[in-house]
Protein backbone atom coordinates (compact mmCIF):
# COMPACT_ATOMS: atom_id res chain seq x y z
CA UNK A 1 0.00 0.00 0.00
CA UNK A 2 1.49 3.33 -1.04
CA UNK A 3 2.00 6.02 1.59
CA UNK A 4 0.15 9.22 0.76
CA UNK A 5 1.65 11.11 3.71
CA UNK A 6 5.24 10.32 4.64
CA UNK A 7 7.01 11.74 7.70
CA UNK A 8 10.75 11.09 7.97
CA UNK A 9 12.44 12.06 11.22
CA UNK A 10 10.19 15.10 11.32
CA UNK A 11 11.13 17.66 13.94
CA UNK A 12 9.51 21.00 14.77
CA UNK A 13 10.77 23.29 17.48
CA UNK A 14 9.32 26.57 18.69
CA UNK A 15 12.22 28.26 20.39
CA UNK A 16 13.38 25.99 23.20
CA UNK A 17 10.28 23.79 23.02
CA UNK A 18 10.31 20.75 20.71
CA UNK A 19 6.75 20.01 19.64
CA UNK A 20 7.62 17.11 17.31
CA UNK A 21 10.78 15.10 17.89
CA UNK A 22 12.17 12.96 15.03
CA UNK A 23 8.70 11.69 14.20
CA UNK A 24 8.61 8.96 11.53
CA UNK A 25 5.40 7.45 10.17
CA UNK A 26 3.56 6.70 6.92
CA UNK A 27 -0.14 7.17 6.30
CA UNK A 28 -1.55 5.06 3.50
CA UNK A 29 -4.47 5.50 1.14
CA UNK A 30 -7.69 3.69 1.97
CA UNK A 31 -6.92 3.73 5.73
CA UNK A 32 -8.39 5.76 8.57
CA UNK A 33 -5.63 6.64 11.01
CA UNK A 34 -6.11 8.33 14.32
CA UNK A 35 -3.43 10.46 15.94
CA UNK A 36 -4.00 9.91 19.63
CA UNK A 37 -2.38 11.77 22.43
CA UNK A 38 -2.96 14.15 25.31
CA UNK A 39 -3.05 17.91 24.87
CA UNK A 40 0.34 19.27 23.80
CA UNK A 41 1.61 15.92 22.49
CA UNK A 42 2.29 17.19 18.95
CA UNK A 43 -0.83 16.07 17.05
CA UNK A 44 -1.80 19.52 15.77
CA UNK A 45 1.83 20.34 14.94
CA UNK A 46 2.06 17.22 12.78
CA UNK A 47 -1.17 18.02 10.99
CA UNK A 48 -0.12 21.64 10.40
CA UNK A 49 3.21 20.47 8.95
CA UNK A 50 1.38 18.15 6.56
CA UNK A 51 -1.07 20.93 5.65
CA UNK A 52 1.81 23.28 4.80
CA UNK A 53 1.04 25.72 7.61
CA UNK A 54 4.40 25.11 9.29
CA UNK A 55 7.87 24.33 7.95
CA UNK A 56 9.95 21.59 9.60
CA UNK A 57 12.94 22.45 11.75
CA UNK A 58 14.49 19.17 10.67
CA UNK A 59 13.47 16.05 8.76
CA UNK A 60 10.91 15.94 5.99
CA UNK A 61 7.21 15.64 5.33
CA UNK A 62 5.93 14.74 1.89
CA UNK A 63 2.56 14.19 0.25
CA UNK A 64 2.68 11.95 -2.78
CA UNK A 65 6.45 12.33 -2.73
CA UNK A 66 6.33 16.13 -2.74
CA UNK A 67 6.94 18.66 0.03
CA UNK A 68 3.77 20.61 0.92
CA UNK A 69 3.22 23.47 -1.54
CA UNK A 70 0.44 24.99 -3.66
CA UNK A 71 0.37 21.83 -5.77
CA UNK A 72 -0.12 19.39 -2.85
CA UNK A 73 -2.72 21.67 -1.25
CA UNK A 74 -4.97 21.02 -4.25
CA UNK A 75 -5.14 17.36 -3.11
CA UNK A 76 -5.24 17.81 0.67
CA UNK A 77 -8.47 18.54 2.54
CA UNK A 78 -7.71 20.18 5.87
CA UNK A 79 -10.11 20.76 8.76
CA UNK A 80 -8.51 23.04 11.38
CA UNK A 81 -9.27 22.90 15.09
CA UNK A 82 -10.86 26.34 14.92
CA UNK A 83 -13.32 28.28 12.77
CA UNK A 84 -11.49 29.57 9.71
CA UNK A 85 -14.35 30.63 7.46
CA UNK A 86 -14.97 34.41 7.30
CA UNK A 87 -18.02 35.27 9.43
CA UNK A 88 -19.34 37.72 6.85
CA UNK A 89 -19.99 34.94 4.30
CA UNK A 90 -23.32 33.30 3.68
CA UNK A 91 -23.36 29.53 3.24
CA UNK A 92 -23.88 29.80 -0.53
CA UNK A 93 -20.85 32.15 -0.73
CA UNK A 94 -18.74 29.66 1.21
CA UNK A 95 -19.75 26.92 -1.25
CA UNK A 96 -18.81 29.21 -4.15
CA UNK A 97 -15.47 29.95 -2.46
CA UNK A 98 -14.61 26.26 -2.21
CA UNK A 99 -15.82 25.64 -5.78
CA UNK A 100 -13.54 28.40 -7.08
CA UNK A 101 -10.39 27.00 -5.50
CA UNK A 102 -10.76 23.23 -5.37
CA UNK A 103 -11.30 21.24 -8.56
CA UNK A 104 -12.23 18.17 -6.45
CA UNK A 105 -14.99 20.01 -4.55
CA UNK A 106 -18.60 19.03 -5.27
CA UNK A 107 -21.06 21.88 -4.68
CA UNK A 108 -24.00 19.48 -5.08
CA UNK A 109 -22.63 17.14 -2.40
CA UNK A 110 -21.99 20.09 -0.10
CA UNK A 111 -25.52 21.43 -0.59
CA UNK A 112 -27.01 17.98 0.09
CA UNK A 113 -24.88 17.52 3.22
CA UNK A 114 -25.75 20.94 4.55
CA UNK A 115 -29.43 20.33 3.90
CA UNK A 116 -29.20 17.13 6.02
CA UNK A 117 -27.57 19.20 8.76
CA UNK A 118 -30.40 21.77 8.49
CA UNK A 119 -28.08 24.54 7.36
CA UNK A 120 -29.68 26.86 4.79
CA UNK A 121 -27.83 28.46 1.85
CA UNK A 122 -28.81 31.96 2.97
CA UNK A 123 -27.60 31.55 6.56
CA UNK A 124 -24.77 33.88 7.54
CA UNK A 125 -21.83 32.28 9.32
CA UNK A 126 -21.55 35.02 11.93
CA UNK A 127 -25.15 34.30 13.01
CA UNK A 128 -24.54 30.56 13.54
CA UNK A 129 -23.80 28.79 16.81
CA UNK A 130 -20.31 27.35 17.34
CA UNK A 131 -21.52 23.81 16.72
CA UNK A 132 -23.28 24.74 13.49
CA UNK A 133 -20.21 26.57 12.19
CA UNK A 134 -18.11 23.49 12.87
CA UNK A 135 -20.60 21.30 11.01
CA UNK A 136 -20.55 23.74 8.08
CA UNK A 137 -16.76 23.67 7.95
CA UNK A 138 -16.73 19.88 8.16
CA UNK A 139 -19.36 19.52 5.41
CA UNK A 140 -17.34 21.73 3.07
CA UNK A 141 -14.11 19.80 3.74
CA UNK A 142 -15.80 16.40 3.34
CA UNK A 143 -17.37 17.48 0.05
CA UNK A 144 -13.93 17.29 -1.50
CA UNK A 145 -12.60 14.13 -3.16
CA UNK A 146 -9.10 14.71 -1.79
CA UNK A 147 -6.21 12.24 -1.64
CA UNK A 148 -5.47 13.13 1.98
CA UNK A 149 -7.87 14.36 4.65
CA UNK A 150 -6.36 16.01 7.73
CA UNK A 151 -9.00 16.51 10.41
CA UNK A 152 -7.75 18.26 13.54
CA UNK A 153 -9.99 17.54 16.54
CA UNK A 154 -13.21 17.32 14.49
CA UNK A 155 -15.24 16.17 17.52
CA UNK A 156 -13.37 18.08 20.21
CA UNK A 157 -15.80 20.85 21.05
CA UNK A 158 -19.23 19.30 20.48
CA UNK A 159 -21.76 17.33 22.52
CA UNK A 160 -21.84 13.48 22.37
CA UNK A 161 -24.87 13.33 20.07
CA UNK A 162 -23.24 15.75 17.62
CA UNK A 163 -20.03 13.69 17.75
CA UNK A 164 -21.84 10.67 16.35
CA UNK A 165 -23.33 12.83 13.61
CA UNK A 166 -19.96 14.28 12.73
CA UNK A 167 -18.24 10.91 12.61
CA UNK A 168 -21.04 9.56 10.48
CA UNK A 169 -20.62 12.52 8.10
CA UNK A 170 -16.89 11.86 7.86
CA UNK A 171 -17.18 8.11 7.22
CA UNK A 172 -19.97 8.43 4.67
CA UNK A 173 -18.36 11.16 2.63
CA UNK A 174 -14.63 10.75 2.38
CA UNK A 175 -13.00 9.42 -0.78
CA UNK A 176 -12.45 5.75 0.02
CA UNK A 177 -8.99 5.39 -1.50
CA UNK A 178 -7.76 8.49 0.29
CA UNK A 179 -5.77 8.58 3.52
CA UNK A 180 -7.85 9.93 6.37
CA UNK A 181 -5.94 11.25 9.40
CA UNK A 182 -7.95 12.29 12.44
CA UNK A 183 -6.38 13.82 15.51
CA UNK A 184 -8.32 13.49 18.73
CA UNK A 185 -8.09 12.73 22.41
CA UNK A 186 -11.64 11.32 22.46
CA UNK A 187 -10.66 7.74 21.65
CA UNK A 188 -13.90 6.13 22.80
CA UNK A 189 -15.97 7.85 20.13
CA UNK A 190 -13.58 7.20 17.26
CA UNK A 191 -12.46 3.65 18.03
CA UNK A 192 -15.22 1.86 16.06
CA UNK A 193 -14.11 3.45 12.77
CA UNK A 194 -10.33 3.22 13.08
CA UNK A 195 -8.00 1.20 10.89
CA UNK A 196 -4.67 2.42 12.27
CA UNK A 197 -3.47 4.22 15.34
CA UNK A 198 -0.48 6.44 16.05
CA UNK A 199 -0.11 7.38 19.72
CA UNK A 200 2.04 10.46 20.30
CA UNK A 201 3.58 11.75 23.49
CA UNK A 202 6.02 14.65 23.81
CA UNK A 203 6.34 14.81 20.04
CA UNK A 204 7.40 11.18 19.64
CA UNK A 205 5.37 8.16 18.52
CA UNK A 206 4.98 5.76 21.46
CA UNK A 207 2.70 3.14 19.90
CA UNK A 208 1.74 2.60 16.26
CA UNK A 209 -0.02 -0.08 14.29
CA UNK A 210 -3.31 -1.50 13.14
CA UNK A 211 -6.09 -0.89 15.68
CA UNK A 212 -7.25 -4.50 15.44
CA UNK A 213 -3.77 -5.94 15.96
CA UNK A 214 -3.11 -3.65 18.92
CA UNK A 215 -6.40 -4.72 20.54
CA UNK A 216 -5.52 -8.40 20.06
CA UNK A 217 -1.92 -8.02 21.19
CA UNK A 218 -2.71 -6.04 24.32
CA UNK A 219 -6.05 -7.67 25.02
CA UNK A 220 -7.84 -4.39 25.65
CA UNK A 221 -9.74 -1.68 23.86
CA UNK A 222 -8.01 1.35 22.37
CA UNK A 223 -9.63 3.45 25.08
CA UNK A 224 -8.11 1.30 27.86
CA UNK A 225 -4.76 1.18 26.03
CA UNK A 226 -4.81 4.96 25.66
CA UNK A 227 -5.41 5.38 29.40
CA UNK A 228 -2.60 2.96 30.17
CA UNK A 229 -0.06 4.54 27.79
CA UNK A 230 -0.84 8.10 28.83
CA UNK A 231 -1.33 7.43 32.52
CA UNK A 232 -0.42 10.56 34.51
CA UNK B 1 -6.20 31.10 -8.99
CA UNK B 2 -4.98 34.70 -8.68
CA UNK B 3 -8.10 35.84 -10.52
CA UNK B 4 -10.29 34.00 -7.98
CA UNK B 5 -8.33 35.44 -5.06
CA UNK B 6 -8.79 38.97 -6.43
CA UNK B 7 -12.50 38.33 -7.05
CA UNK B 8 -13.11 37.22 -3.45
CA UNK B 9 -10.93 40.01 -2.10
CA UNK B 10 -13.02 42.60 -3.96
CA UNK B 11 -16.22 41.00 -2.64
CA UNK B 12 -15.02 41.02 0.94
CA UNK B 13 -13.84 44.64 0.84
CA UNK B 14 -16.84 45.86 -1.15
CA UNK B 15 -19.13 44.90 1.74
CA UNK B 16 -17.60 47.75 3.75
CA UNK B 17 -16.37 50.23 1.13
CA UNK B 18 -19.38 50.38 -1.23
CA UNK B 19 -21.67 51.72 1.54
CA UNK B 20 -19.00 54.32 2.39
CA UNK B 21 -18.82 55.38 -1.25
CA UNK B 22 -22.61 55.58 -1.20
CA UNK B 23 -22.62 57.90 1.83
CA UNK B 24 -19.90 60.08 0.26
CA UNK B 25 -21.86 60.23 -2.99
CA UNK B 26 -25.05 61.35 -1.22
CA UNK B 27 -23.20 63.98 0.84
CA UNK B 28 -21.30 65.22 -2.23
CA UNK B 29 -24.54 65.47 -4.19
CA UNK B 30 -26.25 67.40 -1.39
CA UNK B 31 -23.23 69.70 -1.03
CA UNK B 32 -23.18 70.38 -4.76
CA UNK B 33 -26.87 71.26 -4.59
CA UNK B 34 -26.56 73.60 -1.60
CA UNK B 35 -23.44 75.28 -3.07
CA UNK B 36 -25.35 75.82 -6.31
CA UNK B 37 -28.48 77.07 -4.52
CA UNK B 38 -26.39 79.09 -2.08
CA UNK B 39 -24.64 80.77 -4.97
CA UNK B 40 -27.98 81.66 -6.52
CA UNK B 41 -29.69 82.74 -3.29
CA UNK B 42 -26.93 84.31 -1.23
CA UNK B 43 -24.04 85.62 -3.31
CA UNK B 44 -24.11 89.08 -4.96
CA UNK B 45 -25.46 88.80 -8.47
CA UNK B 46 -27.79 85.99 -7.44
CA UNK B 47 -31.52 86.29 -7.27
CA UNK B 48 -31.10 88.41 -4.19
CA UNK B 49 -33.39 86.40 -1.95
CA UNK B 50 -30.44 86.00 0.47
CA UNK B 51 -30.30 83.76 3.56
CA UNK B 52 -27.33 83.81 5.96
CA UNK B 53 -28.77 80.80 7.80
CA UNK B 54 -28.85 78.89 4.51
CA UNK B 55 -25.23 79.86 4.03
CA UNK B 56 -24.26 78.52 7.46
CA UNK B 57 -26.11 75.25 6.88
CA UNK B 58 -24.51 74.94 3.45
CA UNK B 59 -21.09 75.59 4.95
CA UNK B 60 -21.55 72.91 7.62
CA UNK B 61 -22.75 70.41 5.03
CA UNK B 62 -19.76 71.10 2.82
CA UNK B 63 -17.45 70.68 5.82
CA UNK B 64 -19.07 67.33 6.68
CA UNK B 65 -18.67 66.29 3.04
CA UNK B 66 -14.98 67.20 3.07
CA UNK B 67 -14.51 65.10 6.22
CA UNK B 68 -16.45 62.24 4.61
CA UNK B 69 -14.26 62.37 1.52
CA UNK B 70 -11.14 62.37 3.65
CA UNK B 71 -12.56 59.47 5.67
CA UNK B 72 -13.21 57.59 2.41
CA UNK B 73 -9.54 57.86 1.42
CA UNK B 74 -8.39 56.81 4.87
CA UNK B 75 -10.93 53.95 5.06
CA UNK B 76 -9.68 52.43 1.80
CA UNK B 77 -6.18 52.32 3.28
CA UNK B 78 -7.27 50.99 6.68
CA UNK B 79 -9.45 48.25 5.15
CA UNK B 80 -6.59 47.18 2.85
CA UNK B 81 -4.19 46.81 5.76
CA UNK B 82 -6.73 45.28 8.14
CA UNK B 83 -7.71 42.66 5.52
CA UNK B 84 -4.13 41.41 5.29
CA UNK B 85 -3.89 41.03 9.07
CA UNK B 86 -7.31 39.45 9.63
CA UNK B 87 -7.56 37.29 6.53
CA UNK B 88 -4.01 35.97 6.39
CA UNK B 89 -2.55 36.19 9.88
CA UNK B 90 -5.67 35.52 11.96
CA UNK B 91 -7.86 32.41 12.17
CA UNK B 92 -8.90 32.86 8.52
CA UNK B 93 -5.26 32.17 7.66
CA UNK B 94 -5.94 28.49 8.40
CA UNK B 95 -8.25 28.51 5.39
CA UNK B 96 -6.28 30.90 3.15
CA UNK B 97 -2.87 29.24 3.51
CA UNK B 98 -4.29 25.80 2.78
CA UNK B 99 -5.72 26.96 -0.54
CA UNK B 100 -3.74 25.81 -3.60
CA UNK B 101 -2.17 29.25 -4.08
CA UNK B 102 1.27 30.63 -3.25
CA UNK B 103 1.95 33.26 -0.58
CA UNK B 104 3.03 35.61 -3.40
CA UNK B 105 -0.40 35.31 -4.98
CA UNK B 106 -2.05 36.13 -1.66
CA UNK B 107 0.04 39.29 -1.33
CA UNK B 108 -0.65 40.34 -4.93
CA UNK B 109 -4.40 39.79 -4.62
CA UNK B 110 -4.62 41.94 -1.49
CA UNK B 111 -2.43 44.64 -3.05
CA UNK B 112 -4.38 44.77 -6.32
CA UNK B 113 -7.72 45.10 -4.52
CA UNK B 114 -6.32 47.69 -2.12
CA UNK B 115 -4.82 49.82 -4.90
CA UNK B 116 -8.03 49.62 -6.93
CA UNK B 117 -10.09 50.91 -4.00
CA UNK B 118 -7.51 53.62 -3.24
CA UNK B 119 -7.54 54.75 -6.88
CA UNK B 120 -11.35 54.75 -6.94
CA UNK B 121 -11.42 56.82 -3.73
CA UNK B 122 -8.92 59.35 -5.12
CA UNK B 123 -10.79 59.75 -8.41
CA UNK B 124 -14.07 60.09 -6.48
CA UNK B 125 -12.62 62.77 -4.20
CA UNK B 126 -11.13 64.70 -7.14
CA UNK B 127 -14.43 64.56 -8.99
CA UNK B 128 -16.37 65.68 -5.90
CA UNK B 129 -14.09 68.67 -5.29
CA UNK B 130 -14.15 69.70 -8.96
CA UNK B 131 -17.95 69.37 -9.04
CA UNK B 132 -18.36 71.49 -5.89
CA UNK B 133 -15.89 74.09 -7.15
CA UNK B 134 -17.67 74.46 -10.48
CA UNK B 135 -21.08 74.62 -8.74
CA UNK B 136 -20.40 78.15 -7.50
CA UNK B 137 -21.95 80.56 -10.03
CA UNK B 138 -19.27 82.73 -11.59
CA UNK B 139 -16.46 80.28 -10.80
CA UNK B 140 -14.21 78.78 -13.47
CA UNK B 141 -15.84 76.09 -15.58
CA UNK B 142 -14.34 72.64 -15.83
CA UNK B 143 -12.79 73.33 -19.24
CA UNK B 144 -11.27 76.57 -17.94
CA UNK B 145 -9.74 74.72 -14.97
CA UNK B 146 -8.31 72.06 -17.30
CA UNK B 147 -6.85 74.79 -19.53
CA UNK B 148 -5.02 76.27 -16.53
CA UNK B 149 -3.51 72.85 -15.78
CA UNK B 150 -2.48 72.51 -19.45
CA UNK B 151 -0.66 75.87 -19.35
CA UNK B 152 0.95 75.40 -15.91
CA UNK B 153 2.29 71.88 -16.42
CA UNK B 154 2.75 72.03 -20.22
CA UNK B 155 0.85 68.74 -20.64
CA UNK B 156 -2.84 67.98 -21.27
CA UNK B 157 -4.88 67.89 -18.05
CA UNK B 158 -5.82 64.26 -18.69
CA UNK B 159 -2.14 63.30 -18.83
CA UNK B 160 -1.45 65.33 -15.68
CA UNK B 161 -4.17 63.53 -13.74
CA UNK B 162 -3.08 60.12 -15.06
CA UNK B 163 0.53 60.72 -14.05
CA UNK B 164 -0.52 62.02 -10.62
CA UNK B 165 -2.72 58.97 -10.14
CA UNK B 166 0.16 56.67 -11.18
CA UNK B 167 2.53 58.31 -8.71
CA UNK B 168 -0.15 58.05 -6.02
CA UNK B 169 -0.61 54.34 -6.74
CA UNK B 170 3.12 53.66 -6.67
CA UNK B 171 3.38 55.50 -3.36
CA UNK B 172 0.33 53.66 -2.02
CA UNK B 173 1.74 50.29 -3.05
CA UNK B 174 4.96 51.19 -1.23
CA UNK B 175 2.97 52.04 1.91
CA UNK B 176 0.83 48.88 1.74
CA UNK B 177 3.75 46.54 1.06
CA UNK B 178 5.73 48.04 3.93
CA UNK B 179 2.69 47.54 6.18
CA UNK B 180 2.37 43.91 4.99
CA UNK B 181 6.05 43.32 5.74
CA UNK B 182 5.66 44.86 9.20
CA UNK B 183 2.69 42.60 9.94
CA UNK B 184 4.54 39.53 8.65
CA UNK B 185 7.45 40.40 10.99
CA UNK B 186 5.05 41.11 13.87
CA UNK B 187 3.35 37.74 13.39
CA UNK B 188 6.58 36.00 14.40
CA UNK B 189 5.78 36.86 18.01
CA UNK B 190 3.57 34.47 19.96
CA UNK B 191 1.65 37.24 21.71
CA UNK B 192 0.97 40.99 21.22
CA UNK B 193 1.24 40.57 17.47
CA UNK B 194 -0.50 43.83 16.66
CA UNK B 195 1.85 45.78 18.92
CA UNK B 196 4.82 43.94 17.38
CA UNK B 197 3.57 44.87 13.89
CA UNK B 198 3.42 48.56 14.80
CA UNK B 199 6.86 48.31 16.37
CA UNK B 200 8.22 46.61 13.24
CA UNK B 201 6.71 49.39 11.08
CA UNK B 202 8.37 52.05 13.24
CA UNK B 203 11.74 50.29 13.18
CA UNK B 204 11.60 49.72 9.41
CA UNK B 205 10.84 53.41 8.86
CA UNK B 206 13.80 54.40 11.03
CA UNK B 207 16.03 52.04 9.04
CA UNK B 208 14.74 53.49 5.77
CA UNK B 209 15.37 57.02 7.01
CA UNK B 210 18.95 56.12 8.00
CA UNK B 211 19.52 54.40 4.65
CA UNK B 212 18.15 57.48 2.82
CA UNK B 213 20.46 59.84 4.73
CA UNK B 214 23.47 57.59 4.18
CA UNK B 215 22.52 57.16 0.53
CA UNK B 216 22.21 60.90 -0.08
CA UNK B 217 25.50 61.54 1.75
CA UNK B 218 27.31 58.90 -0.33
CA UNK B 219 25.82 60.30 -3.53
CA UNK B 220 26.95 63.79 -2.56
CA UNK B 221 30.47 62.49 -1.84
CA UNK B 222 30.64 60.72 -5.20
CA UNK B 223 29.39 63.82 -7.06
CA UNK B 224 31.90 65.97 -5.22
CA UNK B 225 34.85 63.56 -5.81
CA UNK B 226 34.09 63.32 -9.50
CA UNK B 227 33.75 67.11 -9.79
CA UNK B 228 30.24 66.79 -11.16
CA UNK B 229 28.65 69.41 -8.89
CA UNK B 230 29.01 72.44 -11.23
CA UNK B 231 27.71 70.43 -14.22
CA UNK B 232 24.76 69.20 -12.16
CA UNK B 233 23.89 72.73 -11.00
CA UNK B 234 24.11 73.99 -14.58
CA UNK B 235 21.86 71.15 -15.78
CA UNK B 236 19.18 71.79 -13.13
CA UNK B 237 19.27 75.55 -13.79
CA UNK B 238 18.73 74.90 -17.49
CA UNK B 239 15.60 72.85 -16.86
CA UNK B 240 12.14 74.36 -16.64
CA UNK B 241 10.06 73.92 -13.46
CA UNK B 242 7.97 71.29 -15.22
CA UNK B 243 11.07 69.37 -16.28
CA UNK B 244 12.41 69.43 -12.71
CA UNK B 245 9.02 68.08 -11.58
CA UNK B 246 9.24 65.32 -14.20
CA UNK B 247 12.76 64.43 -13.08
CA UNK B 248 11.71 64.31 -9.43
CA UNK B 249 8.72 62.14 -10.28
CA UNK B 250 10.95 59.78 -12.25
CA UNK B 251 13.44 59.40 -9.40
CA UNK B 252 10.67 58.87 -6.82
CA UNK B 253 9.02 56.26 -9.05
CA UNK B 254 12.28 54.30 -9.33
CA UNK B 255 12.93 54.47 -5.59
CA UNK B 256 9.36 53.38 -4.74
CA UNK B 257 9.42 50.50 -7.24
CA UNK B 258 12.71 49.19 -5.82
CA UNK B 259 11.19 49.43 -2.35
CA UNK B 260 8.06 47.62 -3.55
CA UNK B 261 10.13 44.73 -4.89
CA UNK B 262 12.20 44.43 -1.69
CA UNK B 263 9.14 44.53 0.60
CA UNK B 264 7.22 42.04 -1.57
CA UNK B 265 10.01 39.46 -1.69
CA UNK B 266 10.77 39.76 2.03
CA UNK B 267 7.09 39.39 2.95
CA UNK B 268 6.74 36.42 0.64
CA UNK B 269 9.81 34.78 2.16
CA UNK B 270 8.46 35.18 5.70
CA UNK B 271 5.02 33.82 4.78
CA UNK B 272 6.58 30.88 2.90
CA UNK B 273 9.29 29.84 5.34
CA UNK B 274 8.21 31.20 8.71
CA UNK B 275 4.41 31.26 8.69
CA UNK B 276 3.31 31.44 12.30
CA UNK B 277 -0.47 31.58 12.64
CA UNK B 278 -1.91 32.21 16.08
Amino acid sequence: MQAVLNCQSLTKSFGAKTALDHFTAQFCGGRITSLLGPNGSGKTTLIKLAAGLLTPTDGAVSIGGRAPDAHTKAHVAYLPDRMSLPGSLQVREAIEFFSDFYADFSAEKASALLSELHIQPGDRISAMSKGTREKLQLALVMSRAAELYLLDEPIGGVDPAARDRILDTIIRNYREDAALVISTHLIGDIEPVLDDVVMIQNGKPVLTGSAEELRETHGKSMDALFREVFKC
Amino acid sequence: MLKNLIKHEFRATARILVPLFGVALVLSGLSWLVVRLGGILVLPGGTGLGSPIFGVVAGILVLITVFALFALMVSAAIITIQRFYKNLLGDEGYLMFTLPVTPGQHILAKLVAGLAWSAAALVFVWSAFIAMATAIPGSLTLSQQMAIIDRTFEIPAGVFFTRTLSLFLIGASNFYLLAYLSMAIGSQRQGSRLFASFAAYAVLNIILMILSIVGIFLLACVISMLGLAPKLVHLINSLSAVQVLDLTQGVLTCVFLIGDAVYFFLTRAILTRRLNLA
